[in-house]
Formats: structure tokens, C-alpha cells, sequence
């Protein structure tokens, strides 16, 4: 149970962390919308990559913040528990120390009782949440083996230093995918038909490889056992996919120089040939993704009308903005962690509950 | 980014897409024909493109389809499958995942069929007797 202890603890630290992601975001959205950077959604999924990177970083950057804390502010608490045990003993806070510490200590209190193995209702929690997670590992599992089957299946049709582009009968979405070597592109082989639609699909799908989105997509993927029944990672998700289609779009057509209504067209058109769900819905990126496609579509053809055409990135502000976000999680991150119960104000506030106890007894006597 | 050159194994594959079904019934027209001679007897409207019409003729080499061999620089493709087997490979098919695998199914709805004239029905009755008296002899 010791070595476990820590384990849960950095767990539960990272995904109080990712609800402040989300939180920040929607933030850093609102900011956004007063910008010039409104409609630019390549920079705006930048800038969410810098945010899931940092997400991904949190624990290296509290253990940054933390030392650096000490350097500045030598002494001073930095962990939200610390901060709150003082306001407490500098009496900026009305509560009987019993019930002060009680609430304090309940994150600790959960896990000590998640882990004794005494309460039936965190042993059945705690059961349904492995099962869960070991359900969709089987479900990536399962994506992987039928994405590679697809691709053993294709035909090999142009190859480049690092990409394959296949064909396959079995398709009906264009989609990109990595293997532990080769990056794929995966057509259907009747866009052979339609060079118009085939320039489409092949700017799309290379663009997604060339961005690093078909890694990206592993990376969540492989994050989703562990953070699924956390409502933050999923509105964390929909977010990246819709910029990442967004912002492929926006570069495709400022890149290329390709007609944005004729691009749009093909987009729906693709959309009506999503209703079969034949192809994985994981571990791939396809032009269009079947579960959310309606959702997302009407915003991918509302931002190829009104988006910027072409222009510049906006790297100063994507950079600024990262910072933030870095400054913002390594803070919160280092605030939330556990501190050793030893400090001069956690032994005051033990002393202070001691008393008040010793009060009681004395009075009820 | 190049283009294999080399076909890699065989990959076994029973039915032809429509795409490919469309080169196919132009190679058995022609008996034996090169990527532009196969393009040429499309209708104009198509307008294909010279490397997909190259790469739908791989792809129905490396499924087996059809083999080729080199004359000069130009690959010439040759079936490797008669188009009657070809029918009946399909019709089998269609009588297995539409009919419920009972062919007798497949042709009562074709018999049905209001298209058929008095002609194409006797053309049908032929067939059939001559087929039992062969299985009968």
C-alpha cells in the first residue's frame, strides 16, 4: 500500500490538473475571441498542442516551480493546503480546527480508504474503473489489428522517404495512420475515379501527417483508458479534433491554393459516405470522422468561408500564450501536490486540534 | 515520392471493383493491351488520368487478375481470367449474399423482371432445355 500510495496520489494530482487545462483553455478561448487570432485555427490547435504538451509536462514543471518557489520565497508554503493552514492559524478563516483539518485531509482520507480495502463501495469503484480501462485498452487493442490489417490489405501506390500512400477496396474515408516505422495514407481505391476529389483527399491526409496529428491521435488515445471517466478529458478531445480539422483545412487552402468552395463540397460529399462506421474510430485521422463529422462539418465549412486566407502565423502570440499556459500548470500542478505533514504550521494546527479535543473531553467530563 | 515499380506478392481477391471491372471488360475486349490502349477505348468523359489508369492495371496485377510483360518500354497487360468464369464467379456471389445462396431465387426475380422481352424468355427456355438434356445424356 505504500508504494501504491504515490502512485494514486500522482494520478489524482494529474487529473485535478487536466480539469485545470480545460479551464484555462476555455479561458485562453475567451481571450482569443477578442484577438486577431479569432479565426486562425492552425494557430489556436498550436496552441492547444502547447497546452496538452504542458498537460503532459505538469509534473516535471511543478517540480521546476516548486524549487524555484523556495529560491524566491524561501520558507513561504506554495501547496494550496500549506497557504490554507496559514490563513487558518492568521485566524482568516472561521472553522473549528476538527472540522478545519477534517476537510484538509479528505483527499487523503479517500485515498487511505480506496486503499485499506475496508469500504465495499471503493473496492466496486475502484473495480469498475479497471474494468473500464482494461475494456478500452482491448478497444485500441482491437483498432490497431484492424488498421493493420487494412493497411497488409491495400496496395502500395507511391511511396516517399516517409510515408506510404496505399489504396484500399475495403474503404470508404480516406484516412492517415502511423505504423512503428512508415506513416500511411490510406485512399479508397475508387477516388481513383475523381482526380478532384483525390487532390483533396491526398492535401488533407498529407497535411495531418505533416502537422504530427496522426501522433498526436496515439498519444490521447493511449491517454483515454486512464483519464476516461474524467468529463475534462473529453471535452479536452473534442477540442483538439475540431481544430485539428479546422486548422488542416485552413492550412490546406492557404497552403495549396485550392478552391475553398470546391474543397468544402468535397467535404460534405465525404461526410454523406460516413453513415457506415466501417473503418476504426481510433488511432487514425480520416478527412472526415464519422461520430462527430455532422458536428464538426458545419463549423469546418463556416470556418473555410470566413477564416484568413493564407497570411502569417501568429508566432508571438501562440508563444506568449504558451508561457502562460506553462506558468499557469506548473503552478497549479506544484500547488496541488501533498507536503510532507511536518511543517511548522501543520504541527501548530495539530496542536490547536489537540487542544480543542482536550476541551471537549474536559467540558463533556 | 516514386512509384513501385516492383509488384509485391499476389494478394487474393475474388470480385472486381466497379473501376476495375471497367478495365477488365476493355482487356478482355481487347484480348491484350497497354495502360493507353485500355484509356483510349473509354468514353471521353471519364477523363482519367494516365498514372490511375496505370495503377488500376497494377493493382489488378498484384490481385491476379491480369499479367503483364514488358514490349520496349510499354507494359502490356493480358487477362488472366475469362470473362465467363468471371460471370459466373459474380452470379455465384450475388446468389450467395442477395439469395440467400438458392440461384433458383436469383432467376425467378430475373424472369420477373418486366425488361425481359418474349425473345430474351425463349432465349432463357433454350438454355435451360439444353442444359437438362446435357445432364440428362
Amino acid at each position: 500500500m505504500t508504494a501504491v500510495k504515490p502512485v494514486l496520489d500522482a494520478y489524482l494530482e494529474l487529473n485535478f490538473v487536466l480539469i485545470l487545462s480545460v479551464v484555462l483553455w476555455f479561458a485562453a478561448r475567451f481571450v482569443l475571441s477578442r484577438t486577431s487570432m479569432r479565426l486562425s485555427f492552425s494557430d489556436q490547435f498550436r496552441l492547444l498542442r502547447a497546452l496538452v504538451l504542458c498537460l503532459m509536462l505538469s509534473p516535471l514543471l511543478a517540480f521546476g516551480a516548486a524549487h524555484l518557489f523556495e529560491l524566491l520565497w524561501p520558507g513561504q508554503p506554495m501547496a494550496i493546503g500549506d497557504v490554507a493552514v496559514a490563513a487558518y492559524l492568521r485566524g482568516e478563516i472561521a472553522l473549528p480546527a476538527t472540522q478545519f483539518e477534517t476537510l484538509l485531509n479528505t483527499r487523503q482520507r479517500w485515498v487511505e480508504a480506496a486503499l485499506d480495502g475496508r469500504s465495499v463501495w471503493a473496492i466496486a469503484a475502484l473495480a469498475a474503473l479497471a474494468l473500464v480501462s482494461a475494456m478500452l485498452v482491448i478497444r485500441v487493442i482491437w483498432a490497431a489489428l484492424q488498421i493493420r490489417q487494412t493497411v497488409l490489405d491495400s496496395f502500395l501506390w507511391k511511396r516517399s522517404a516517409k510515408v506510404d500512400v496505399r489504396l484500399s477496396d475495403h474503404i470508404k474515408v480516406p484516412f492517415a495512420v502511423r505504423g512503428l516505422r512508415r506513416r500511411h495514407v490510406i485512399l479508397p481505391s475508387n477516388l481513383l475515379n475523381d482526380r478532384h476529389e483525390l487532390r483533396f483527399a491526398i492535401a488533407h491526409e498529407f497535411q495531418h501527417v505533416r502537422s504530427g496529428d496522426v501522433e498526436w491521435e496515439l498519444v490521447l488515445e493511449f491517454l483515454r483508458p486512464l483519464f476516461f471517466w474524467n468529463p475534462a478529458y473529453h471535452i479536452l478531445r473534442y477540442q483538439f479534433e475540431r481544430l485539428r480539422e479546422l486548422g488542416c483545412d485552413q492550412a490546406i487552402v492557404a497552403r495549396r491554393r485550392l478552391d475553398t468552395v470546391d474543397y468544402a463540397k468535397c467535404l460534405l460529399d465525404y461526410c454523406a459516405r460516413t453513415v457506415s462506421r466501417e473503418r476504426p474510430q481510433v488511432l487514425n485521422v480520416a478527412l472526415v470522422n464519422g461520430s462527430k463529422a455532422k458536428r464538426v462539418l458545419r463549423q469546418r465549412v463556416i470556418a473555410l468561408a470566413d477564416g484568413p486566407k493564407g497570411g502569417h502565423p501568429l508566432h508571438a502570440m501562440v508563444l506568449s500564450f504558451s508561457l502562460i499556459f506553462a506558468i499557469v500548470l506548473a503552478w497549479g500542478s506544484a500547488s496541488l501536490r501533498e507536503t510532507d505533514g511536518w511543517s511548522q504550521d501543520r504541527l501548530m494546527l495539530s496542536t490547536v486540534v489537540n487542544l480543542e479535543r482536550l476541551e471537549r473531553r474536559n467540558s463533556g467530563n | 515520392m516514386t512509384t513501385p515499380r516492383a509488384m509485391r506478392k499476389k494478394k487474393t481477391t475474388n470480385l472486381l471493383t466497379e473501376v476495375e471491372l471497367e478495365f477488365m471488360n476493355e482487356l478482355w475486349s481487347l484480348g491484350e493491351g497497354s495502360v493507353r490502349d485500355v484509356l483510349d477505348r473509354l468514353p471521353p468523359e471519364r477523363n482519367l488520368a494516365y498514372t490511375s489508369g496505370a495503377t488500376i492495371l497494377r493493382i489488378l496485377d498484384e490481385k491476379g487478375f491480369v499479367e503483364s510483360r514488358k514490349d520496349g518500354k510499354t507494359l502490356i497487360y493480358r487477362p488472366l481470367l475469362d470473362k465467363d468464369r468471371y460471370q459466373a464467379r459474380s452470379l455465384q456471389n450475388l446468389s450467395r449474399t442477395l439469395f440467400d445462396n438458392t440461384p433458383a431465387s436469383l432467376v425467378a426475380r430475373l424472369v420477373d423482371d418486366a425488361g425481359l422481352s418474349e425473345a430474351d424468355l425463349e432465349d432463357i427456355r433454350a438454355l435451360v432445355e439444353r442444359r437438362l438434356q446435357n445432364d440428362s445424356g
